[in-house]
């Protein structure tokens, strides 16, 4: 899935993306970078509170509130293009804490882990709060936690923040 | 406060347990696997006692059904629930809500029904599948098959949203990079704004939409849109001006003035027009002078005597004759009636002195050759002297002590009156 920082997915498994999940990309990317412009001061708090749970709590509040707001407006969010806007928001907060010197160069790698691996459980967590978890999904969430699927977790270290 | 103001209060929250808990990441991600496990065996849980309580409501909304019956009865029986009737009900406005009321109540199948009946597309809740990691809402087409419901495509309001995203992320890098540039970047996207309004504008091409852009882009860059020159406010975005309270002050008073200038040049114009058509001064009062006009005089001074004198109009010269005789003579009485009348006698006598050197005067303007009178039957006219002068047109034009050549000869002008030479 192509866009301007580069490709989320760089698995050699990797399927192009349809034109619908595209846009749907670009959309959902584009809103929740917007979001983040306009607090940019509370943003630069949060983080400098916290680098990683400050990340975890806003990226994933936002990308759920747009979410929501997408299917309420009848327009549900591909699971593949979620995942691929999680993984551009995880390295677009991980650019701008390393700019403001929170997290070193060589901190980055596991910076970025952390991240995901937390934005996913806080993600799942409250899916699962909210009742929209299905049992099916316990195992396969777990997996993703732990980070033993080879899935966006491989690709999040071998296409690190810009 | 904001969403991001509480999320951040919740942060720092997050930051005292996260204090007492191990720094290490992986004793973390332990500690998140261990409560996620907790927190998903209680919402399954309460998923699975939901799914039983839902399964109740069916039961009994069945036994209602058949229990109430499926028609409106009486003898003390409730009606039963007609979806029909309900549909021809309920306002379009309401109709929404119904529909989930049904579906709550009497299940997918009846709210589909219902949803038909409206014109709505019916929905339903397809069971998430194996990868899908949130629940989402399926369209159900005429032939039953379900699909997700294709997302927005590249269409402008795309392209809008990635660049505004953009134009968001460079925002966040500029405040965290450089804060002093933090205004700069604003001042820029102002200036986008701005530029934006203007090509609206100009592909429009009408003149209000170029005044409203030029509105903008003055508000965006600070500038006054209002100027004040002299008495009046120009708006400098829209054109126009108008006066201020002082310049209305100004211009009632000179719309005034003029008006007032008007009516008196009006009228100073009608009195030039008469001396030049007339082309002498006056005598005083605002017309002119006239024969009659100094007649008048004489008749009014002349009648002032005969009163004091108790004699009538033509008797005046004769009784005043008279008493200048008597009282030569030596009569007392004379010479004391007559001192009492002299300043009537003054005022007649110079009144018919004006009028005769008036009418020297008039007979003077239409000759332009020196006044000759013919000489009278039995007079021996003297000879006149060259040095007199002219009578001038206007009686003030008479120097004092100068000789002017009358109509009795050449006569001195004393300021007053001739003197024969």
């Amino acid at each position: 899935m192509e866009q301007e920082s580069g490709l989320t997915n760089t698995s050699p498994d990797a399927k192009p993306a349809s034109a619908g999940q595209q846009a749907q990309f670009d959309l959902l990317l584009g809103r929740c970078r917007q979001v983040m412009g306009e607090a940019a001061e509370e943003w630069i708090a949060t983080l400098k509170a916290d680098p990683v749970q400050g990340a975890v709590t806003l990226g994933t509040t936002t990308l759920r509130q747009l979410v929501g707001m997408s299917e309420k407006a009848g327009q549900p969010v591909d699971p593949t293009v979620l995942i691929n806007v999680g993984v551009q928001l995880v390295k677009d907060v991980a650019a701008v804490a390393n700019a403001a010197g929170l997290v070193q160069d060589d901190e980055l790698p596991a910076y970025l882990k952390d991240v995901m691996q937390q934005s996913m459980a806080e993600y799942l967590r409250a899916d699962a709060e909210d009742g929209l978890l299905s049992p099916d999904d316990k195992q396969r969430a777990a997996k993703l936690v732990q980070g033993a699927e080879p899935g966006m977790l491989a690709q999040m270290q071998q296409g690190e923040a810009p | 406060m904001s969403i991001f103001g509480y999320l951040a209060a919740g942060a720092a929250d997050g930051l005292g347990k996260a204090a007492v808990s191990a720094a290490d990441s992986q004793d973390k991600a332990t500690l998140q696997k261990e409560l996620l496990a907790e927190k998903q065996a209680g919402a399954l849980e309460l998923a699975t006692q939901r799914a039983q309580d839902r399964a109740d409501r069916e039961r009994e909304n069945i036994l209602l059904r058949a229990e109430l019956g499926g028609s409106k009865g009486a003898g003390g029986k409730a009606a039963g629930i007609n979806l029909f009737q309900l549909a021809v009900d309920t306002p379009p406005e309401k109709q929404g809500a119904l529909v989930e009321t049904v579906r709550g109540f009497a299940g997918e199948d009846a709210a589909n029904v219902l949803s038909r009946i409206f014109g709505k597309t019916p929905t339903e809740t397809a069971t998430p599948t194996t990868g899908d990691v949130t629940r989402y809402d399926r369209t159900v087409d005429e032939n039953g098959q379900s699909g997700a419901i294709a997302p927005a495509s590249a269409t402008r309001a795309v392209s809008v949203d990635m660049e505004k995203g953009r134009v968001g992320l460079q925002r966040l890098m500029t405040l965290v990079m450089d804060p002093a540039k933090y205004d700069d970047f604003a001042k820029g996207e102002a200036r986008t704004v701005g530029t934006d309004a203007v090509t609206r504008a100009v592909a429009t091409g009408k003149d209000g939409d170029m005044r409203q852009a030029g509105a903008v882009n003055m508000a965006l860059e600070g500038k006054d849109r209002f100027a004040v020159q002299g008495d009046s406010v120009v708006d400098k975005a829209l054109g126009g001006a108008s006066l201020t309270p002082l310049g209305n002050a100004k211009a009632a008073d000179e719309r005034s003035s003029a008006e007032k200038n008007s009516a008196a040049g009006k009228k100073y114009t009608a009195e030039a027009d008469d001396i030049a058509k007339n082309g002498r001064g006056r005598t005083g009062g605002d017309k002119p002078a006239t024969t009659a006009d100094m007649q008048r005089q004489v008749n009014a001074a002349r009648d002032e005597l005969a009163i004091e004198l108790n004699v009538k109009k033509d008797e005046v010269n004769a009784a005043v004759g008279s008493l200048q005789r008597r009282a030569d003579a030596g009569d007392k009485n004379a010479a004391k009636r007559l001192e009492a009348v002299r300043p009537f006698v003054t005022e007649y006598r110079g009144a018919l002195q004006r009028m005769q050197e008036f009418k020297r005067i008039e007979k003077t303007d239409d000759t332009d050759a020196p006044a000759t009178s013919p000489a009278a039957p039995g007079k021996a006219t003297a000879p006149k002297p060259a040095a007199a002068l002219p009578l001038p047109r206007e009686k003030a034009a008479l120097q004092s002590g100068k000789v002017y050549q009358t109509s009795r000869g050449p006569a001195k002008w004393n300021g007053t009156a001739f003197e024969a030479q």
